[in-house]
């Protein structure tokens, strides 16, 4: 088994799966760089938010390895079709994923700021929304990876979830803030690091749009997401 | 066994490259028997070919020996032809006289090499074992996944590349250290969607030392840790939340007790007032704790698939049974449809789920319609079958009309067969839009509320929640403000007949 497939792998298709390879290791570490951001504030953990400071330069250079890894097969292979939107695809991703790594160190900065205040009854909510656009980004590097685009739909429809949720925190923390003037500082940085979460709930549905055009070749938009299986459901 | 091997093969260029040479002094303790025996395998292999090739050497050398006493001797080139050919003739009739037997049909074994079959013995070993068991190759590319690992990581196909399965930097990284050869620290891989689990992950290397990068692999095993872990996290998860939340009642009873034994000593009235108070105090603590108990039963099993085949038409019912009562004294109507397009199946609304939790599940989302209508209305149940459910559809589709607002609790995961969709629909006066992210968070309770406030626990659907999860189904919610509130509850179908008649 193992000789057929070395052989039958030709140098192209190595090529498109060390894309993905990259993509899927890039993936990763952003994933791992949102859970420990969140985590960071949630544990008051100062050293795993320097931690996660300091791994942003690795994504950084997975995404300029991608974009050489695609400039290579762009140059050498002209790719077609499915191949042509994967790669093309490729870049979008790795541009998504690189801001989200930018988006949880910026989390990682607020947790020194929060961590080094009292402690508030409010990062729990920061932390619930964390878990929910973590399942997103998750959800949608699955797909990515499995080019599930069912899955692709589910996440890009979510992120109405992502916004509810933001707008539900802000107004809480507004509160807050209103309360306790002594928590402003504190309130205000968990209130950016909010923001960041939202933003890398807006990149996950950037990705599930991208997942959805390598594999159908049309843009995802609310009507495609509506139409697409309108006739087989029985409502 | 290495020095036999060098004395018995001649050397070949080809099998016998300083690279490939088996250790000299190699003591290592992952070298199974079985290793030994691809050895084995592999040595007689290396005999035959090398045979061959000695005799095509042998051969030519012949050849070119007559050609040059042909030369030497200045015979005609016809002659010197002839003998050559005869020569050639000759040395094959006695080659394939020489020769093995397995040797003369050599297509067919030929597409398995001794490397195959260590590969093969190798993917058998991985799938006698319960824990996930993985072999990955020098190329990052799964080679092979035992079946525990194909449905935890979702292997697609052989030769995917595992980060298309595990994304995790830090596994990553171990594996990239066993394919070089070391073995790391164990790694706890916490898996969190759709249910919690943990994974002690240990990967290491399955080659001797020197073989050459491309051809090494590692062997990577997941032992499933869920329930070591996860009891220790419930078990104080829910001394903080007991502790947390029954706090407040234990203060307020404290108080009315001072009450009583102070200046409300000789007041009748106050104390017949303080009383009842006092007792809807304890009983809601009671239930509390029931409720915090059977979350946690829940949860505790919650990542383990259940097995039964039950009917959840019949859940539906008996938990209905059980509110007729209450139902009648706040004279609120239940309405039950039953609607099922497939006349195959006769024998109703089959599901892989636990009967109890079932009823739990319908139960907690009907009382909760229940507090929140107004006499003299109505709850809708309706219970259908979806073939194509669809993620954007079931957003798109709104009982209450623009206004609404709906929202996912938690997503399905199976999607590949039908889904039974249960819908619980009250006329109730709805959640304001600030709280329905929050539905389903543990001890969320709507502010402002406050008769719910008195008698729920704020973990009702907190249980819909993690049983819906643990029935690997999903949970949408849409809400008008004044007008209604309508949970869908989506359960995968079962292919086959309820196993036992539930009552």
């Amino acid at each position: 088994m193992q000789n057929i497939a070395e052989h039958i792998v030709t140098g192209f298709d190595e090529e498109l799966n060390l894309l993905t390879t990259h993509m899927a290791r890039m993936g990763g570490m952003v994933e791992a760089m949102v859970t420990d951001s969140i985590n960071a504030i949630k544990k008051r953990d100062s050293v795993l938010a320097q931690s996660v400071i300091d791994r942003d330069h690795e994504v950084n250079a997975l995404q300029v390895q991608i974009d050489e890894d695609a400039m290579r097969i762009f140059a050498l292979r002209n790719p077609m079709a499915t191949d042509l939107r994967r790669v093309i695809g490729a870049i979008k991703v790795a541009t998504d994923l690189e801001r989200i790594g930018d988006l949880a160190e910026g989390i990682a900065r607020r947790a020194l700021t929060v961590n080094n205040g009292e402690a508030l009854a409010l990062t729990k909510g920061v932390h619930r929304m964390g878990k929910l656009v973590r399942t997103q980004l998750k959800s949608v590097l699955d797909a990515l990876l499995t080019d599930d685009t069912i899955k692709a739909k589910q996440v890009w429809l979510g992120d109405s979830d992502v916004d509810e949720m933001y707008d539900s925190l802000f107004r809480e923390l507004l509160t807050f803030m209103m309360e306790d003037p002594r928590t402003i500082s504190s309130s205000a940085s968990l209130l950016f690091a909010a923001k960041n979460l939202e933003r890398i709930g807006d990149h996950a549905t950037n990705i599930a749009e991208t997942v959805y055009f390598i594999t159908e070749g049309s843009i995802l938009t609310l009507e495609t997401a509506r139409d697409v299986s309108d006739h087989s459901n029985d409502e | 066994m290495n020095d036999m091997r060098e004395q018995n093969t001649p050397p070949n260029p080809k099998r016998l490259d300083p690279n490939n040479r088996a250790p000299k002094g190699h003591n290592k303790a992952d070298i199974t028997k079985k290793r030994t025996i691809n050895d084995n395998t592999a040595m007689k292999k290396g005999t035959r070919t090398s045979n061959a090739q000695d005799q095509i050497a042998i051969l030519t050398l012949g050849n070119v020996c007559l050609l040059i006493v042909c030369a030497l001797a200045e015979l005609p080139i016809l002659t010197s032809v002839l003998i050559v050919l005869t020569f050639t003739t000759l040395t094959f009739i006695y080659i394939r006289k020489t020769r093995p037997k397995e040797a003369q049909t050599p297509q067919k074994t030929k597409n398995k090499t001794a490397q195959d079959y260590a590969n093969i013995g190798e993917a058998r070993l991985a799938d006698g074992f319960d824990e996930a068991v993985l072999i990955i190759n020098a190329q990052n590319r799964i080679e092979h996944a035992n079946p525990v690992a194909v449905d935890i990581l979702n292997v697609k196909n052989k030769f995917t590349p595992v980060m298309t399965s595990i994304r995790n930097p830090d596994i990553l990284k171990r594996i990239d250290s066993a394919l070089n050869g070391k073995t790391s620290e164990p790694y706890i891989y916490h898996i969190e969607t759709p249910v919690h689990k943990y994974f002690k992950v240990v990967a290491s290397p399955i080659n001797v030392e020197d073989t050459s990068p491309a051809k090494r692999r590692a062997l990577i095993i997941l032992y499933d840790i869920t329930d070591i872990i996860r009891a220790n996290e419930m078990r104080s998860d829910f001394l903080a939340n007991a502790s947390h939340e029954l706090k407040t009642p234990i203060a307020s009873l404290l108080g009315y007790i001072e009450t009583l034994q102070g200046h409300a000593k000789e007041d009748k009235a106050a104390q017949v007032k303080f009383l009842k108070i006092m007792q809807m105090q304890a009983e809601r603590m009671q239930r509390l704790i029931d409720d915090l108990l059977s979350l946690r039963r829940i949860e505790q099993a919650e990542h383990i698939a259940p097995t039964d085949i039950v009917d959840l038409s019949l859940a539906t019912e008996s938990a209905i049974a059980s509110l007729m009562p209450l139902a009648e004294r706040r004279a609120v109507q239940i309405k039950f449809e039953k609607l099922n397009p497939n006349t195959t199946h006769e024998f109703g609304f089959p599901v892989i789920g636990v009967h109890d939790q079932l009823v739990q599940l319908t139960l907690n989302l009907i009382a909760n319609a229940l507090h929140i209508s107004s006499s003299g209305s109505e709850i809708n149940i309706i219970l259908d079958r979806v073939k194509d459910w669809d993620a954007a559809l079931e957003i798109k589709r709104k009982s209450f009309g623009k206004a609404s607002i709906k929202r996912k609790i938690c997503p399905i995961e199976t999607l590949n067969q039908p889904l039974f969709r249960l819908r619980i629909r009250d006329k109730g006066r709805g959640f304001e839009r600030a709280h329905i992210p929050r539905l389903g968070e543990r001890f969320y309770r709507v502010s402002g509320d406050r008769e719910n406030k008195e008698r729920g626990t704020g973990l009702g659907l907190a249980i819909v929640k993690h049983i819906t999860l643990g029935h690997r189904g999903g949970l949408f919610v849409e809400s008008a403000h004044n007008i209604g509130t309508e949970f869908t509850v989506l359960l995968p179908t079962s292919p086959q007949k309820p196993t036992q008649a539930q009552t």
